[in-house]
């Protein structure tokens, strides 16, 4: 009898196996393979990869260590990405996994893990939930019992034995293989990713990578993402070109010998982590791989990790545990999740236009985007203030509102708007907490901020977010650019426009009165905007801006005019919009005077100015999309 | 003196039409001199066709008040014109209506701020109209949006069909005209029958100013155009005529595809001119003139049913739709052509789409 059976011995599930190990329960882990055993990857570990492992009590990994990704864009320059600015330990590995994955192993064991070769053949259940498995070894079968089982078989395998969590239907799966390659000449410490693939004159979603294994080998593959409308691909004979390709490009491949053959495996990038009772599936099984990327080493250690820990925490109630974590580290797969099949299936795949919007130029939309792709931890959350919540709650309604608009018109553009309003210098925020501030403070406290003042406020928001995006546009025409590519410019006012569209619909659909007090302050800000030629609207103009935030929070019927305290506010508020530090001192003054009185109003204003000046309003942008999640129960 | 808008034969609206450009004039000066970044608003080579269909349109119905079809028709030429400062950004265009287009001469940084100005104007401009109306602008913002992302979306895609272009078309394009005859008859009170009419005829309208300027930028010669022609092959924007070479069962089919797939890689003039003689080579014009002139037929149906329900005191719409088949007779098209393209069952595709 264990108490954790662990179906699996690859990296998500010697996660789950040392980490349950170290917490004191049974483990037995099984993999029908003997190790140290071969396996197609591309073998780069990210920065989040490393730090998952050191989570496992293994640093001094060996390998080869890379320190950026190059991405070579047919016919536009290369874009180099510094892993540095990734996470810490700011560098990557490439170590085989045939090597990886046995020194996880032993470390699993290390911590008190049995191993034993064996084949799981079917799942045992009793009392409605999964307890056990019967294992077939060579000498024979034998049923297992344990009170969980965590399922890390990867993604090529044959559902069979997995019946029990169905996968469901997978919109969209990718494809890759590689062999090594023997270089004359150093290989050198990038990460290398060449786009586009291209198959018959059709661009595929997918690229070819170059990964240093030593000073001297290399890893060279090509993956591409399928849906259920692509017709198949050619994968070896892709990875042939591209072989050849790299061979024409430059003379260490061009003799460079084979050293091995060329294999392939499956990737799995659909989200399915329902499991049944009794029952967590992690890793490459749980199609948690970068939807965009396909890499999923760093997930599966990740995943495995969180089963082991709901395990210890919840016991038979692990998953919900699981999920509720899964939910809060991932949020992006989940929320990715409809849009992904849209973005691969889609002739000319989001993955190279997004690289090339990275690639050229630097503003919030394309580190938005950057951040969207790659896969970065999730933003910061700290803990607020009780009495600041209200006033967060409604901000960040108002961001919910903004990122819901673009929905209807492309998944994926919905997805971007909470990273945009997260970038620094977006401004995002200010307007919204001032009306909030004004709304909580002279409203009844009961009441909620009716649906057309919180239109005013996304409406506002909006345009702000537009000015900040037109910003990153260059202030003279340079030329020509590439012409398949996007590039900053399109994307950028893709974006705009569609923002703009959305900001329009709401303000149309307001009373006569704010449509035209709306639509006239706003064309006021751009219109100075382009008369200065240069980023910062003039205070003047802002003012207008916020004050109309502030009349948006006013209870109905609100006769007299505006307070004195909120225009002092508003004031203050459009004198330092955009700026990004130092707020606390610019502010000290108004609020002192605001502390003086201690009516709600006065106390509103002054934590709408904290709220802006600690910059915590990312907090109130956790991505959040209804429309794509499909609703857990939470673990309490 | 010529007057601008003698070619409509309509004294009513050409009155309009000037109060409008009166109205476009403040807009984009605010009562002091033009600011550069808004003198394409103010071109004199501008039909203000949206805002003439518009008042058009009105002309049908009874006694439309009319500060706010003017401050409508205003608005509608802003919201195009806004689509033309961002359109020329994204196609880097040195060039619009013969002189330097907004970005090229202030930058793009404010041709974006001068578009978005105009965008939100708009909001003054609208406000006056009927919340039933005012839905109806917001709603063509999002397909001219869709429109333009779609394109953008599909630069350079070999595998574009005849229909997604034509939707592309319909949202880009159409949805102007449509929303004009729209505005103008909600204002007017036009009954439903006539108002649906009026709004199939705006859309084949649309759809025949938009293939006619595509057959136009490859055949047309370079000085009516106000850029050089083959722009949309050089930028990866297939149109009808390119798309219908592409599939049709000839060799020259196959040696545009190449010729294209070279272009996309650098923009060399001696490909550029083969490509637009493969087009034309692979019957691409001759089958793009064929729609054409289907949907010209469709669209004078509509003006006759118009004219049998509401005999009308002014030819104004028969010759917005004149100066439209001027243009497909500039690029040698017939108008009276003889079958129609079995893709391109129009009626459906403009009542489905743009039914409200």
């Amino acid at each position: 009898m264990y108490d954790v059976l662990v179906i699996g011995a690859g990296p998500a599930g010697c996660a789950a196996a040392y980490h349950a190990s170290r917490a004191g329960l049974r483990v037995l882990i099984v993999d029908r393979q003997t190790f140290p055993r071969p396996k197609t990857c591309g073998d780069a570990l990210t920065a989040r990869a490393l730090a998952a492992v050191e989570r496992m009590g293994l640093s001094n990994l060996p390998g080869w260590i890379v320190n950026r990704v190059r991405v070579v864009r047919q016919g536009n320059a290369d874009y180099h990405d510094e892993l540095a600015t990734h996470q810490p330990p700011g560098y990557g590995l490439v170590l085989p996994r045939q090597q990886l994955d046995a020194l996880l192993l032993e470390q699993a064991r290390q911590a008190g893990a049995e191993f034993r070769v064996a084949r799981a053949e079917a799942l045992t259940a009793h009392r409605g939930k999964i307890a056990g498995a019967v294992l077939r070894t060579e000498t024979g079968s034998q049923r297992i019992r344990c009170q969980t089982v965590v399922a890390a078989t990867g993604a090529g395998t044959a559902s069979s034995l997995l019946g029990a969590c169905s996968r469901g239907d997978r919109p969209v799966w990718g494809i890759a293989g590689r062999c090594y390659l023997r270089l004359r000449g150093s290989a050198g410490h990038e990460l290398e990713v060449h786009m586009p693939i291209v198959n018959r004159g059709q661009i595929l979603s997918g690229y070819g990578w170059v990964f240093p294994v030593s000073d001297e080998c290399v890893n060279v593959g090509v993956g591409v993402f399928r849906t259920a409308k692509s017709g198949t691909v050619p994968l070896s004979h892709l990875i042939e070109a591209f072989v050849a390709s790299l061979g024409e490009r430059n003379p260490r491949y061009r003799s460079a010998e084979r050293i091995s053959p060329t294999t392939s495996a499956a990737i799995s990038i659909t989200p399915t982590i329902e499991g049944v009772a009794g029952l967590l599936p992690v890793g490459d099984l749980a199609g948690l791989a970068n939807p965009f990327t396909g890499e999923g080493i760093a997930t599966a250690l990740e995943s495995g990790e969180m089963a082991a820990k709901a395990i210890v925490s919840h016991g038979d109630n692990a998953l919900a545990g699981y999920h509720a974590t899964v939910r809060a580290v991932l949020p992006r797969h989940f929320s990715l999740r409809s849009v992904v099949p849209a973005v691969h299936g889609h002739p000319f795949p989001l993955l190279g236009r997004g690289i090339d919007v990275i690639a050229s130029n630097q503003g919030p939309s394309a580190q938005a985007l950057r951040r969207l792709l790659w896969d970065f931890p999730p933003l910061p959350v700290q803990a607020s203030s009780a009495p600041c919540r209200p006033l967060e709650d409604i901000v960040r309604a108002v961001a919910d509102a903004m990122a819901r608009g673009g929905h209807g018109v492309r998944p994926m553009l919905a997805q971007l708007v909470p990273y945009l309003l997260a970038q620094p210098g977006s401004g995002f925020g200010s307007l919204a907490a001032l009306g909030a501030a004004v709304h909580l403070g002279l409203g009844d406290e009961k009441a909620r901020l009716g649906r057309d003042r919180l239109s005013v406020l996304v409406v506002l928001e909006l345009a702000n977010l537009v000015l900040t995006l037109h910003r990153e546009l260059p202030q003279r025409d340079e030329g020509r650019g590439s012409m398949v590519g996007w590039g900053g410019k399109t994307f950028n006012v893709v974006i705009a426009d569609n923002l703009t569209a959305h900001a329009l619909r709401r303000c149309y659909n307001l009373d006569a009165v704010w449509t035209q007090q709306l639509g006239s302050a706003l064309r006021r800000m751009f219109r100075h905007a382009a008369s200065a030629g240069s980023c910062s609207p003039r205070p003047a103009d802002l003012a207008d801006l916020f004050i109309l935030a502030a009349r948006a929070g006013m209870p109905d019927g609100w006769q007299s005019p505006v307070p004195q305290a909120v225009r002092k506010v508003a004031a203050v508020l459009a004198r330092d919009h955009g700026l990004d530090g130092g707020l606390e001192d610019r502010f000290a003054h108004v609020r002192a005077d605001l502390d003086v009185c201690d009516d709600r109003l006065h106390r509103m204003l002054g934590l709408a100015l904290e709220l802006v000046a600690e910059r915590n309003l990312s907090r109130t942008i956790a991505p959040s999309h209804p429309q794509t999640e499909t609703p857990t129960k939470q673990a309490s | 003196m010529k007057r601008r808008y003698g070619w409509l034969d309509d004294s009513v609206v050409e009155r309009q039409l000037a109060a409008v450009e009166r109205l476009i004039r403040e807009a984009a000066s605010e009562g002091g001199a033009c600011p550069p970044f808004h003198r394409q608003l103010l071109s004199e080579r501008s039909k203000r066709l949206r805002p003439a269909l518009l008042l058009a349109a009105a002309r049908l119905g009874e006694n439309p008040p009319e500060p706010a079809l003017l401050s409508a028709a205003a608005g509608l030429e802003l919201l195009h014109e806004a689509t033309l400062y961002h359109d020329d950004i994204v196609d880097e265009a040195p060039l619009r209506r013969g002189k330097p287009s907004t970005q090229s001469a202030c930058g793009p940084f404010v041709a974006a701020c001068a578009g978005s100005e105009l965008l939100f104007a708009t909001g003054e401009l609208f406000a006056e109209l009927p919340l039933r109306l005012r839905r109806l602008v917001g709603r063509a913002a999002d397909r001219l949006c869709h429109g333009q992302l779609r394109e953008v979306e599909t630069l350079g895609d070999l595998g574009l069909t005849a229909r997604q272009r034509v939707r592309i078309m319909r949202d880009k394009t159409a949805t102007l005209f449509v929303l004009a005859a729209e505005i103008g008859g909600g204002l007017a009170g036009l009954d439903q029958h006539c108002g649906r009419t009026l709004r199939r005829f705006a859309a084949s309208f649309g759809l025949c100013f938009q293939l006619a300027d595509d057959v136009a930028d490859l055949v047309g010669p370079r000085g009516t155009l106000g850029r050089p022609a083959g722009a949309d092959l050089r930028d990866g924007v297939y149109t009808l005529p390119i798309l219908y070479a592409l599939a049709a069962p000839v060799e020259a089919a196959e040696e545009l595809r190449e010729r294209l797939l070279a272009l996309q890689q650098s923009a060399d003039g001696g490909a550029l001119r083969e490509a637009r003689t493969l087009v034309q080579r692979a019957g691409g014009i001759d089958r793009a003139r064929r729609v054409l002139g289907a949907w010209y037929r469709i669209a004078v149906a509509q003006l006759d049913e118009l004219e049998r329900r509401r005999p009308s005191r002014s030819p104004i719409l028969r010759n917005l739709l004149a100066h439209v088949a001027q243009g497909i007779e500039k690029t040698s098209g017939r108008t009276e052509s003889v079958e129609s393209d079995s893709l391109l069952n129009l009626p459906s595709l403009v009542g489905h789409s743009l039914s409200v």
